[in-house]
C-alpha cells in the first residue's frame, strides 16, 4: 500500500512534478504494480546470490590521453550556452 | 533477402541508387499507416548508395552487407540523426558518436533508411507508449506490430527495409518479431557492445538483428558481435554462425519446459506441438525439463528493470540535451518540470517503481530479494541445459494485440512478457522465429533458448525448420520491396 504521502516523496526523489489531477489515477497504478512485485515474498531465495552476468571483473586500462569530442560538439544539443559551459538561469524564467 | 540483394548488386541487375529509391519510394506509400520510420534520412541514404555504386563499378569486391537498405531502432545513437527513444524529452536530439554497432554496419556499407519507431525509452509491448504513435502490424493495421523494437519489426515486415538492429531488454526484439512474423536474434548478453545504445536497464539490454531469415539473423550478428573496448561487459562472439548454419541437428536434444506453457492461447500451442513434431522428424530428441525458479520471472524482472532505468533516466535533466520546461522558478523546479513534461506514464511509472524499491526501507524486501531470485533463475537454466541443448518456447503467449487495448492496466499488460524476460534475467540468447498463424491470419512465433554464446546453434536450428516448412511461415506484404 502506497499512501498519498509517500508517492509525493517518492516523485521528490525521482524529480517528477505530479499534479493533483494525475495522483489518484497514480496512485492506483502503483498500488497495483507494488502488489504485483509483493508475489516475490512467496519465493524462496535459498542461498542463492547473484553478482553480474557473464562473472565480469573490473577493467582497467592505462591512463593515457587520447583524442576527445569538441567543445563545441558537447555544447551542440544545449539551448543556453554562454561561453563555453551549459548555461542553466537559477531564477524566474518565462519564455 | 540479404544474400539475394548482394547477388542482384553483384551481378548489376540493380544499381544501389535504384535499390534504395525503389525502398524510398516503398516508404513514402507506406509509413504514413505503418508508422515504422520515426525520421526518414533519404538524402544521406541516396548519398551512401552512391558511393557504393561507384565502388562496386571500381571492381573492388564488397562486403554482403554493402549497399543493404536498413534501419536502427530509434535508441541507437547515430552521428548527425536525430535519436529520441521516441520521448518528448529527447526531441531535437542529435547524437554526436556513433553506436559501436552502428560504426561497424556502416563501414560495412549498409545503408540507414531512417531512424525506427519505438516504445518511449524501450518501456512497453506494444510501441504504443511511442510519442509518435504506435508502429502498425504489417499483417493488419489494426494490430500493434509489438514492442518495444515495434518499428523494426513493422518496416521489415512490410518490407520497407532489409533488416534492422533492435534492442531486446525483457523481449523486445523477439516479441515484435513474433507478432510480424519475423526472425528477431536477442544476444547473449556481453556478445554485442552496447556503446551508443541509450540505456534503459544495463544488466539486462542487448542489440540484437530483426530480420526475414535465420541466415540474414547469422550475417548481422556476426558483424556486430566483437570485443570493443568502449563496453567493458562486451565480450564478442564466440564463432561464426553463418558457417554453421547448415549444420547437422541429428540427436540434439530440444527441452520442454511446462513452465513456459501455462496460460498460453491453444492456437500458439497447436503451432509449437507441430513444430515440434518438424523437428523430430529430422532427428532432434524432444526432453522434459523443469523450470520451477522462472516462475518469479516476471516482478524479478520489472524490478531490477525498473530501479536500473530510475538511475539511467537520472540524467534527463533538461540541460545538456532534449527538452526543457519553458516556464521555472529555480534549478530544482525547471529539472522537475522538464522530466514531468518530458516522459510519459509509462516511463514516469517504472521511474517511481525503480525509485521505491531502492529506497531505504524497501531495498532488501525487493531489489536485494529480486537479485537472489535472479541467481535461482541463473542456476535453473544451468541445470536445465545438462539435460538438453535448448529449449523451445513460446514468444508470447498470445499474438498481436489490438490497436489502443494496451492503455488499460498496467500489469495486465506485464503479464504479456511472461515467457521472454527470464532470457534476459540470466542473459542467455534465444531467437524467435515464425512457426504458425492464428484464425485471425496473425503470425505465431516460437522460441529457441540456449545456454550463454550458443547463438551458432540456436540461429542453425531455426534455418532448419525454415527449410524444412519451406518457409511457409513467412508472408510477403503488398507494397512492400520483394526481390
Amino acid at each position: 500500500m502506497v499512501t498519498r504521502e509517500e508517492l509525493l516523496d517518492l516523485a521528490l526523489l525521482s524529480k517528477l512534478d505530479i499534479s493533483d489531477s494525475d495522483i489518484d489515477k497514480l496512485l492506483g497504478d502503483m498500488e497495483e504494480i507494488i502488489k504485483f512485485a509483493d508475489t516475490i515474498n512467496a519465493a524462496s531465495t535459498g542461498d542463492a546470490e547473484f553478482d553480474n552476468i557473464n562473472d565480469l571483473q573490473n577493467v582497467y586500462r592505462e591512463d593515457i590521453v587520447k583524442d576527445s569530442f569538441l567543445q563545441d560538439d558537447i555544447l551542440r544539443n544545449c539551448k543556453t550556452v554562454e561561453n563555453g559551459f551549459f548555461r542553466v538561469d537559477n531564477h524566474n524564467h518565462v519564455e | 533477402m540479404i544474400s539475394k540483394i548482394h547477388e542482384l548488386l553483384k551481378t548489376k541487375k540493380i544499381s544501389c541508387v535504384e535499390l534504395v529509391q525503389k525502398y524510398l519510394s516503398a516508404i513514402d506509400a507506406m509509413n504514413d499507416e505503418l508508422i515504422a520510420y520515426v525520421n526518414v534520412s533519404a538524402d544521406l541514404a541516396l548519398e551512401s548508395a552512391k558511393a557504393i555504386d561507384e565502388k562496386i563499378a571500381s571492381g573492388e569486391d564488397f562486403d554482403v552487407l554493402c549497399g543493404i537498405p536498413m534501419t536502427l531502432k530509434d535508441n541507437i545513437s547515430t552521428k548527425g540523426i536525430e535519436t529520441t527513444c521516441c520521448s518528448n524529452i529527447l526531441r531535437g536530439y542529435t547524437p554526436i558518436y556513433d553506436a559501436s554497432v552502428w560504426k561497424k554496419l556502416k563501414n560495412k556499407g549498409s545503408i540507414l533508411l531512417g531512424k525506427a519507431n519505438m516504445d518511449e525509452f524501450a518501456m512497453g509491448s506494444s510501441c504504443e507508449t511511442s510519442c509518435f504513435g504506435g508502429a502498425k502490424n504489417p499483417h493488419n493495421h489494426k494490430y500493434v506490430a509489438g514492442g518495444s523494437s515495434g518499428g523494426v519489426a513493422s518496416a521489415v515486415g512490410a518490407g520497407i527495409a532489409a533488416y534492422g538492429l533492435g534492442s531486446d531488454t525483457g523481449g523486445s526484439i523477439r516479441q515484435p518479431a513474433s507478432f510480424c512474423g519475423l526472425v528477431g536474434l536477442k544476444p547473449t548478453y556481453g556478445a554485442v557492445s552496447r556503446f551508443g545504445l541509450i540505456a534503459y536497464a544495463s544488466s539486462l539490454d542487448q542489440i540484437g538483428p530483426i530480420t526475414t531469415s535465420a541466415k540474414d539473423a547469422a550475417i548481422v550478428y556476426d558483424e556486430i558481435a566483437f570485443k570493443d573496448d568502449m563496453d567493458s561487459t562486451c565480450k564478442g562472439k564466440l564463432c561464426d554462425t553463418v558457417s554453421h548454419i547448415d549444420d547437422d541437428i541429428k540427436g540434439l536434444k530440444i527441452g520442454i519446459a511446462s513452465e513456459y506453457f501455462k496460460s498460453i492461447d491453444s492456437e500458439v500451442e497447436d503451432s509449437i506441438n507441430k513444430a515440434l513434431d518438424v523437428y523430430k522428424s529430422m532427428g532432434a530428441n524432444v526432453v522434459d525439463i523443469s523450470l520451477p525458479s522462472i516462475d518469479y520471472a516476471l516482478p524479478v524482472y520489472y524490478i531490477i528493470a525498473c530501479a536500473e532505468a530510475s538511475s539511467n533516466l537520472g540524467r534527463y535533466d533538461g540541460i545538456r540535451y532534449g527538452f526543457r520546461a519553458s516556464e521555472y522558478k529555480s534549478i530544482h523546479e525547471m529539472i522537475s518540470k522538464t522530466r514531468s513534461q518530458g516522459f510519459g506514464d509509462e516511463v514516469k511509472r517504472r521511474i517511481l517503481l525503480g525509485t521505491y524499491v531502492l529506497s531505504s526501507g524497501y531495498y532488501d524486501a525487493y531489489y536485494k530479494k529480486a537479485q537472489m531470485l535472479r541467481g535461482n533463475i541463473v542456476n535453473g537454466f544451468s541445470s536445465a541445459f545438462e539435460n538438453c541443448d535448448v529449449i523451445l518456447a513460446p514468444t508470447v503467449p498470445m499474438t498481436a494485440f489490438e490497436n489502443g487495448t494496451t492503455s488499460r492496466d498496467p500489469v495486465e499488460i506485464y503479464q504479456t512478457d511472461i515467457c521472454t524476460v527470464s532470457i534476459n534475467i540470466a542473459g542467455l540468447p534465444a531467437v524467435s522465429l515464425p512457426c504458425g498463424f492464428d484464425s485471425k491470419k496473425l503470425p505465431i512465433g516460437m522460441q529457441l533458448i540456449g545456454p550463454k554464446f550458443s547463438e551458432a546453434n540456436l540461429l542453425c536450428l531455426a534455418n532448419k525448420f525454415e527449410q524444412a516448412t519451406d518457409r511457409c511461415f513467412f508472408k510477403n506484404i503488398e507494397g512492400g520491396i520483394n526481390l
